[in-house]
């Protein structure tokens, strides 16, 4: 009877024993306590990403195509309002008049393409061959190929000059933070947003914004007839 | 008996044991990461009733910001983000100026925060390492969390602590990571270290609705237009937003650096 309670206070003892080792090691909500549980995944994890370089580490071969401040050198791929594909660099050889929008905005945006208008009348027919105008929508759920087509022919915009682009949302997000323009999504679905269209010269290089709504647009028109020159 | 009982009774007071330390998870956090619940989130310029609610999803976050020795290894490994081959576009002239070389270090601590770092440079690393840059609202959210809870957005205490470390200059050199305060969340140095990125810190806005032209944003920024905000004690909050929205994607500043988030996806 003694050694049978003796081997059962044992097991209580060793139950114990193991019941506090295993709420020191054992996961908790502690974050400390997680990593030292998770080393396995820890050497897993970190291999994966030692794997994980992303480009190509022979620059050697890649060509300085555009130049440093170009904006061509963002890669991302964009759809026109007639549903062709299309890439920033594909405008590259003619000076741009560039804007981002969305095509269902109640205000500001019909005054940015009227302003881009303005600067398009400034130019003669002859000249005007040499220069490209974008609208970039940063709507891409609404703005769809067919409402940009729409929007192009609500404004009677030149489709042989302009190109309204849509595209994936974390382009959109890139191509603004390069040119500076802020943008922000409010709850009944309308846009706020910087008021800012964009000379880019033929290399595809911001040389002049012009920034705020109905306001003279001469210096922009100025800018853009100088790049004219090339 | 009581042998045939002794085995059982073991087994039984392990398991039970085991399982009461294990709270159920679907699986472990990534390295150097913690799970940050989800929960709705205020910013700073909306009202707190229903229309200013928005929803964070739960997300892992770095525990602590990335290193200067975690971002030589991804310029390492990534030619095209050395100091001397990025491009103007995506780095300013100012780009990793700290460091003595394109891959030398130099005179740093190595665990002491990346700074000098562009919004696309910081993207860049996040992407290499199957991580993203956390969007305001997520960082706000987990950074809203005092040492003791997760929501001292509105905490007087929190709030002048944290005020405190922001009207300080910052060292020339950066401590390392981890030297500040860990919060409710197993997060260390949100505060007293350096400012972060965030994925979509150009939707900060200054400005209000495209009324009118790009002037300073009455409703935010000006005496009667605070009335509005969440919290007119919270003055950090309103300096971040200021922050934030004075940045463009290509500045490189001496105290702003990163950390990364990944989804915590079922």
């Amino acid at each position: 009877m003694k050694s049978k309670i003796k081997t059962l206070l044992y097991g209580i003892f060793t139950g114990m024993f193991l019941f506090v080792i295993a709420q020191v090691f054992g996961c908790s909500a502690n974050s400390e306590n997680q990593n030292a549980s998770t080393v396995e995944i820890v050497k897993a994890n970190n291999e994966e990403m030692e794997d994980h370089s992303c480009c190509s580490s022979d620059m050697d071969d890649v060509e300085d195509e555009f130049s440093d401040e170009s904006i061509y050198q963002l890669e991302s791929e964009w759809t026109n309002q007639s549903g062709k594909k299309v890439e920033l660099k594909d405008f590259n050889g003619k000076p741009v008049v560039f804007t981002m929008f969305f095509a269902s905005c109640n205000y500001a945006c019909p005054i940015l393409v009227y302003d881009m208008k303005k600067i398009e009348s400034k130019l003669s027919p002859e000249e005007l061959k040499d220069y490209q105008f974008v609208l970039v929508t940063i709507d891409p759920d609404k703005d769809t190929p067919e409402a940009l087509n729409e929007f192009a022919k609500k404004f009677n915009l030149d489709l042989n000059r302009w190109s309204l682009l849509t595209g994936d949302k974390d382009d959109i997000l890139e191509l603004a933070a390069v040119l500076g323009f802020k943008f922000k999504k409010e709850a009944d679905g309308q846009f706020s947003h910087s008021n800012l269209i964009n000379i880019l010269n033929e290399k595809g290089e911001v040389v002049f914004q012009h920034v705020g709504l109905n306001k003279d647009i001469s210096l922009a028109a100025e800018k853009l007839i100088a790049l004219n020159s090339f | 008996m009581l042998k045939k009982i002794f085995i059982p009774v073991i087994i039984l007071i392990l398991t039970t044991s085991v399982s009461a330390a294990t709270p159920v998870k679907t699986k472990p956090a990534p390295e150097g990461m913690v799970l940050i619940s989800g929960g709705t989130y205020v910013p700073l310029y909306k009202k707190e009733d229903e229309s200013g609610k928005q929803i964070v999803k739960p997300f892992y976050m770095d525990i602590y910001p990335v290193t200067n020795k975690e971002f030589l290894e991804f310029v390492e490994a990534n030619p095209k983000w050395r100091r001397s081959n990025v491009k103007k576009i995506f780095a300013d002239k100012f780009y990793l100026k700290h460091w003595a070389g394109d891959l030398q270090l130099g005179n740093i601590n190595p665990n002491s925060p990346v700074t000098n770092i562009s919004w696309f440079a910081a993207k860049a690393y996040a992407e290499w390492r199957g991580k993203r840059l956390p969007t305001i609202a997520e960082w706000e959210f987990a950074a809203g969390a005092s040492k003791t809870k997760p929501d001292a957005f509105d905490d007087e205490e929190n709030i002048n602590r944290i005020q405190k470390w922001y009207s300080q200059k910052s060292p020339e050199k950066l401590p390392a990571v981890g030297s500040t305060e860990k919060n409710y969340w197993g997060l260390y140095d949100l505060f007293g270290l350096i400012w972060e990125w965030n994925y979509d810190f150009n939707t900060a806005l200054v400005t209000g609705e495209s009324r009118g032209d790009s002037n300073l944003e009455r409703n935010l920024f000006c005496g009667s237009g605070s009335a509005s905000a969440r919290d007119v004690k919270n003055y950090p909050a309103f300096m971040r937003y200021g922050f934030r929205s004075s940045l463009k994607a290509n500045y490189t500043v001496h105290n702003l650096g990163f950390r990364c988030v990944i989804d915590a996806a079922n």
